[in-house]
């Protein structure tokens, strides 16, 4: 079969799985569309470091199984390919995203503005704490349908988590290039991020099973909780 | 707003309980009874229907028929996990000093309201508030003095109301109120023996600490009084 026609650099510019060429120096020299935002939460000269260490010896390939975390997006192996001295590639493979199994409770779901509530959760925070909180939001992020009383307890339960420290981190912004798929329709994602300096982990079940009754994917870690909320508009 | 208290933290639960009027979100305001819960709530919530928890199937029907619900004696209600606050808004008084985990689950907003005692510019807000009060409906000419010896917190703003009015009637008396006062007193209390010893110890207890706060010495009362200061000293170890 005749593969001249194929246009290779499309395909690799379209995988799933970031692509990322790098000169001798650790420059940057190609990376595709997914590996832009890769970027946008990894730094260059980690990942860099992680094609070098884990680079075959010789001229060719070689892949590792190796669990890896930047931010919300998780990686289950990386390949690394050289086949000159003059660059090094490295694809990383997402982990599969868990099926959001959840059902929607669309008759307890209305149109909500996140930084409306976003706003009357802190107020009501601030009520017993002294924590600075510095607030990162975009402000044309779209109504979504989500159950106000629910959401607002999870965003009450997960402020609690950090009462003890002295400052919070939130953000809000809508997610580049990812999505969700519930009971087979696919959302776009809005990311809201809390972190900190440390947090209290009590209620981290509590909170898991909240997130997840919202249809929202939950991610938590030592200083900092992550939230995908599925942008569903009707 | 009109000035409900002096405190932060109670306009910070205002303002937020008030940012949440128009959303289906259920709340809960617990602390110790007479704290002003009710008061606050009303407020904002004047529209929406009001239901007390110790009838439970008057909630139930509430939270079935009306989007906009208060319920009153929140901590009556022992079955509250029947309770549906889907697309509602709800908000609950409680009079329950803790907030066990049970309810922590069920409400998005929990607020605590803090005890009179912790919120000292509202002890002196309302004392002024009550006693205003009582000059008006006794008509008072005068002003009257509240100490804060003669006020009683123990049971937040309904102690607080009842010892300033007291306060201020018992300070506004005449000396006919007070013959009159004696005199009814007396009526209920003419019993057994020794009744004109006994009686007198409540004319001349009073007249005998009174004395002793104006001139702060036995001697100097003893002569006020034109009685002898071995009388005086005697009846002074009797009474105290």
């Amino acid at each position: 079969m005749n593969t001249t026609n194929i246009d290779f650099k499309f395909l690799v510019e379209s995988d799933n799985n970031p692509l990322i060429v790098f000169n001798h120096n650790g420059k940057i020299i190609y990376l595709n569309s997914n590996a832009e935002v890769l970027m946008s939460y990894a730094n260059v000269h980690d990942v860099f470091e992680l094609a070098l260490k884990n680079a075959p010896k010789e001229y060719g390939n070689k892949t590792t199984q190796i669990e890896l975390n930047f931010n919300q997006l998780n990686f289950y192996a990386i390949n690394v390919s050289y086949i000159s001295d003059e660059w090094i590639a490295i694809r990383l493979y997402y982990r599969p995203r868990d099926k959001m199994l959840t059902k929607r409770n669309k008759s307890a779901e209305i149109p909500t503005d996140l930084n409306s509530l976003l706003d009357i959760a802190i107020t009501q925070f601030k009520i017993d704490s002294s924590s600075n909180i510095r607030l990162f939001t975009d402000q044309d992020i779209p109504k979504v349908m989500l159950n106000q009383n629910n959401f607002l307890k999870l965003l009450r339960k997960v402020l609690a988590l950090f009462k003890a420290t002295s400052y919070i981190d939130i953000t809000l912004k809508v997610g580049i290039g990812e999505h969700i798929i519930i009971e087979g329709q696919r959302y776009p994602l809005i990311d809201l991020i809390f972190s900190s300096n440390g947090r209290y982990c009590d209620d981290d079940d509590i909170i898991k099973n909240l997130a997840k009754e919202l249809c929202l994917v939950a991610n938590l870690k030592e200083n900092s909780i992550f939230f995908e909320i599925p942008l569903i508009r009707n | 707003m009109f000035l409900i208290s002096r405190s932060e933290k109670i306009n910070r639960i205002y303002q937020t309980l008030a940012s949440t009027k128009e959303l289906f979100v259920s709340s809960i305001i617990y602390g110790e009874a007479y704290t002003g819960k009710k008061s606050l709530v009303k407020k904002i919530y004047n529209n929406s229907l009001w239901v007390d928890g110790n009838d439970l199937n008057n909630v139930k029907e509430a939270l079935k028929n009306s989007n906009y619900v208060v319920i009153t004696n929140f901590d009556k209600i022992l079955n509250y996990d029947e309770l549906n606050f889907e697309n509602i808004n709800v908000v609950a008084i409680s009079n329950s000093k803790n907030m066990d985990s049970r309810l922590e689950n069920l409400f998005a907003f929990i607020y605590n309201m803090p005890s009179l005692k912790d919120r000292v510019e509202d002890i002196e807000l309302y004392k002024d508030i009550y006693k205003k009060e009582a000059i008006n409906l006794y008509d008072i000419q005068s002003d009257v003095e509240i100490l804060n010896s003669d006020i009683d917190i123990s049971k937040n703003l309904k102690s607080l109301k009842s010892s300033v009015y007291k306060s201020v009637l018992l300070k506004s008396l005449r000396e006919d109120d007070i013959s009159y006062l004696l005199y009814n007193y007396y009526l209920k209390n003419f019993s057994g023996n020794n009744v004109y010893k006994k009686q007198l110890e409540v004319f001349e207890k009073a007249l005998i600490s009174a004395g002793l706060d104006i001139h702060k010495s036995q001697l100097k009362l003893s002569d006020v009084l034109g009685i002898n200061r071995n009388t005086l000293r005697k009846k002074i170890n009797e009474y105290y």
